[in-house]
């Protein structure tokens, strides 16, 4: 009995310890790196007190530089499948509105959100992942610029700004108890082909009730949310 | 895979040449993460014991319980009294995540406490607590391809580490 149990003990450590999934990169490729920043794991009231850390709704995607979508490189599944667990019917368009309307797909209800019946593809649709996140992208004709930029958000981020109590038609409504809080933040960098690599920068936050597909510079009133990322860089493989 | 046959195998075999005693018991376990039946052997003159379970979790991205896990846990009773004890055992598994985004079919060990209540005076039904900890964790891929756009992108599966767990044993 002892021997079979240190035998099962031995292939399972053996088992865990399984090969670590490599991406592997060509000439031309694209490496994006997302770093996770301090705020990156937020506070999610359950109930009776507990919570749960939860990570942020992000998408990233591709443009051309006169701002024209291309495609999506990678988006959270709750946002790319309403996938909300208990929403309550609430569709939460201020999760990633510029995204949404960059994107520009109007769904059955007329909002901007893929559905249940319509998610996005799977292979670009994803877990928010607890820590760094590496994404490689091959681009079939890449040479001319393009823009990246990414979307992250987490929901009940409030802040003295964006209050959960603010109401329907305040300027600072944010979906309401459940809501956004402080509003998703906006990154973005041109990259070149001649170019090595690069850093999204901030360049400011969307919709605060997801309303609109502008971008707002103004970053006095974000708090939290501008540490929700470290840093994201591109490096394109030579 | 020719791990996992291994351990699956090996598995199976801890539980058959274990020799019984009459006090067996069968267990529906509930945590927030798992549904399991168990099936436990008492080894003769000894306070070790052996169970196998087979369940479903709900700790992959679709958080639906539709995985399904499996696993042994050999241990043994510390301290034993008229109608409760106090046990502790070992935990290993495989756990098969199951949603449409990625394979990670994952390992896991553990320890594991727990108490044990008896109920009635034939001790048939018992009432019992586990808590304790695991580990499992495992790499993905995903890729995505277009005409315009080739994607691919790793991330990890990890099983919640914190065990608590109610259940309800008969014992015969």
């Amino acid at each position: 009995m002892k021997a079979n149990i240190l035998l099962i003990i031995i292939f399972l450590l053996t088992a865990c310890s399984c090969e670590k999934e490599i991406l592997s990169y060509s000439k031309g490729d694209i490496k994006i790196e997302i770093e996770t920043g301090e705020q990156w794991l937020h506070d999610f009231h359950l109930f009776l007190g507990i919570s749960k850390k939860n990570s942020p709704q992000f998408a990233v995607w591709i443009e051309d530089t006169a701002g024209n979508y291309i495609s999506t490189v990678f988006v959270t599944e709750k946002t790319a499948t309403e996938g909300w667990i208990a929403n309550k019917g609430n569709r939460r368009k201020e999760a990633l509105p510029y995204w949404c309307h960059q994107r520009g797909v109007v769904y059955d209800d007329g909002l901007l959100l893929p559905t249940k019946e319509n998610p996005l593809p799977d292979g670009i649709t994803g877990a928010s992942p607890k820590a760094d996140k590496e994404l490689q992208i091959s681009i079939t004709d890449f040479t001319e610029p393009m823009v990246i930029k990414a979307e992250f958000n987490h929901s009940v981020d409030f802040n003295d700004f964006f209050p959960e109590n603010a109401q329907e038609g305040d300027d600072n409504y944010s979906g309401g108890e459940m809501g956004s809080g402080q509003p998703a933040i906006v990154y973005a960098v041109t990259i070149y082909p001649n170019q090595q690599q690069a850093y999204l920068k901030l360049i400011g936050h969307s919709s605060i009730d997801g309303s609109d597909g502008m971008v707002y510079p103004d970053l006095e009133k974000l708090t939290t949310s501008k540490s929700i990322i470290k840093q994201i860089s591109t490096v394109i493989i030579k | 895979m020719k791990h996992l046959r291994i351990t699956v195998a090996l598995l199976l075999f801890s539980v058959i040449t274990g020799k019984a005693q009459n006090n067996n018991r069968i267990s529906a376990e509930f945590s927030g993460n798992n549904i399991c039946l168990a099936y436990q052997l008492n080894f003769e003159k000894t306070p070790v014991y052996s169970s196998v379970y087979v369940g479903l979790g709900n700790q992959d991205i679709n958080s639906k319980f539709d995985d399904v896990l499996f696993g042994i846990k050999p241990g043994m009773q510390f301290i034993s009294f008229a109608k409760s004890n106090i046990f502790g055992h070992l935990n290993a598994g495989i756990y098969f995540p199951n949603n449409k985004y990625y394979d990670a079919v994952t390992p896991f060990v553990g320890i594991n406490i727990g108490y044990e209540k008896f109920l009635g005076k034939q001790k048939k039904h018992s009432l019992f607590i586990e808590t304790g900890y695991i580990y499992g964790q495992r790499e993905y891929m995903q890729i995505y391809e277009s005409d315009i756009l080739y994607v691919s992108s790793t991330d990890k599966f990890k099983l919640f580490p914190v065990i608590f767990s109610l259940a309800y044993g008969f014992n015969f």
